[in-house]
């Protein structure tokens, strides 16, 4: 039986590590909250683009060429999100899981589309390489043996779109060069403080339904900016191309921009959750804790009591 | 007097919401000014300076780069980085504009990609110092 001096000390401990994931707790707390509103403040930019590139859809639908040239996909470029430290309930085991899965059975993955037509790719094996973002997401695409093209691993909390832009570049730059045929990132999508989903979503080639559906999903308010209205005439200066062409920069910057801080609070509402359960645990654990320390003051008690009347006992 | 329901946004966040009468902005061919039921229009804009004029007063901001559009009296202005000029800094600008100059000439053999971005980069730290310093003697004059 252990000492009541051996319990004492692991309450101690115990309390302690709880005084720390409480602690844990709110920060997390509120790191989320602020990567909540970094994530709704994008959506009015989002909402702009988007409808700029609408009303520009008939120059969008000629131009085949540079970042909307749909291909055969032969090799696919996957950006990885992930944290750097753990301590975050499944966070980084759900992505890791899915890039397993998508490795795995790429069938997804080796589908482009253009409006409804499929286009299939010839062979059935594709290659897949990573950017990884976060040091646990470089782990785990390290652990299942595929290349690393780059990797950041010292983004701030909350970053500013200038952060991404090296990673939008690194992107743009291979799928011009024909390097890759297709461009997805793995990042959390947050629903909510208790739900996060996991979701793989495409960069390139720039596709018009999967912008919307994105679009979409960040507001079901679409209708407000006009995404159902009839195209008007407009008058474009210097031309559609140039424009376009200082569009799909920014569009793909923002959707990375978005699906980090995504992730973002994904990551510190994971953390909450995780840290609350801990705390909790800690409790329930100090409480069984401190009842075996009393048993066992108790039990002591009672047998010194015993003793010393017994020993009185002897004495009569 | 019809107005322009006007926006500006970054991706960081929304800079300015609300009716106007009047917009100058910096285009990538030069300067536009917007009026009211002006036709449906859509321009990338450069590094440079924003005019609006409200029922009031007339604000200033400094942009670096981005699009507009203009739509039935609604104008979007989708900006890489917007700042009001009674927010700017202007050491701080000057003190960004000097580092970027030096990363300039510090790095002679860039590739061109960087080459632009610092030149941007530049071009925006102008803008902004120009901005500041128009406030600041716009404030001083009134202040006479």
């Amino acid at each position: 039986m252990a000492s009541t001096r051996d319990i004492r000390r692991r309450i101690k401990s115990v309390g302690n590590t709880q005084k720390i994931t409480r602690a844990m707790e709110m920060v997390s707390a509120a790191k989320m909250r602020k990567s909540v509103t970094s994530v709704l403040a994008i959506r009015p930019y989002a909402h702009a683009a988007w409808s700029v590139l609408t009303n520009l859809s008939r120059a969008f639908s000629e131009y085949k060429t540079g970042l909307l040239e749909v291909r055969e996909v032969n090799r696919v470029l996957a950006i990885a999100i992930t944290s750097n430290k753990g301590l975050c309930g499944a966070f980084n085991a759900q992505i890791a899981k899915k890039i397993r899965e998508e490795i795995a059975n790429p069938e997804k993955l080796s589908i482009n589309r253009i409006g409804n037509k499929k286009i299939l790719p010839k062979s059935d094996s594709i290659e897949i390489d990573f950017i990884t973002i976060g040091k646990k997401g470089e782990n785990a695409v390290r652990r299942a043996g595929k290349n690393i093209v780059a990797s950041f691993n010292d983004l701030a909390y909350l970053p500013q779109i200038d952060d991404v832009r090296v990673v939008g570049k690194i992107v743009m730059e291979e799928y011009l060069q024909k390097k890759y045929d297709k461009v997805v990132v793995f990042y959390t999508d947050y629903v909510s403080a208790m739900n996060q989903q996991t979701k793989v979503r495409q960069l390139l080639p720039i596709s018009k339904i999967d912008l919307e559906k994105q679009i979409a999903e960040m507001d079901v308010l679409a209708k407000e900016y006009g995404l159902n209205e009839p195209i008007r005439e407009y008058k474009v200066e210097p031309t559609p191309e140039t424009v376009l062409e200082y569009i799909f920069p920014r569009l793909i910057q923002m959707q990375i921009y978005h699906a980090i801080l995504e992730s973002n609070a994904s990551k510190e509402s994971a953390r909450m959750m995780a840290m609350r359960g801990a705390t909790e645990a800690a409790g329930e654990m100090r409480d069984d804790l401190t009842f075996a320390y009393n048993q066992i003051r108790q039990m002591k008690i009672t047998q010194e009591i015993a003793e010393i009347s017994a020993g009185r006992a002897a004495l009569e | 007097m019809s107005l322009i329901k006007l926006k500006i946004v970054t991706p960081e966040k929304t800079v300015y919401e609300g009716g106007i009468k009047q917009i100058t902005l910096p285009v990538s061919d030069g300067e536009v000014t917007i009026l009211p039921n002006h036709r449906s229009y859509i321009a990338s804009l450069k590094a440079g300076e924003i005019c609006l004029k409200t029922d009031g007063d007339d604000l200033y901001m400094a942009v670096s780069g981005g699009f507009i559009e203009f739509d039935q009296n609604n104008l979007v202005v989708l900006a890489d980085t917007a700042e009001r000029a009674d927010e700017i800094d202007i050491e701080r600008a000057e003190q960004a504009r000097k580092r970027a100059e030096e990363l300039k000439k510090e790095r002679i053999e860039m590739d061109d990609g960087e080459y632009a971005r610092v030149a941007a980069a530049i071009e925006k730290e102008l803008a902004r110092i120009k901005v500041g310093r128009k406030n600041r003697t716009r404030r001083s004059m009134t202040l006479d």
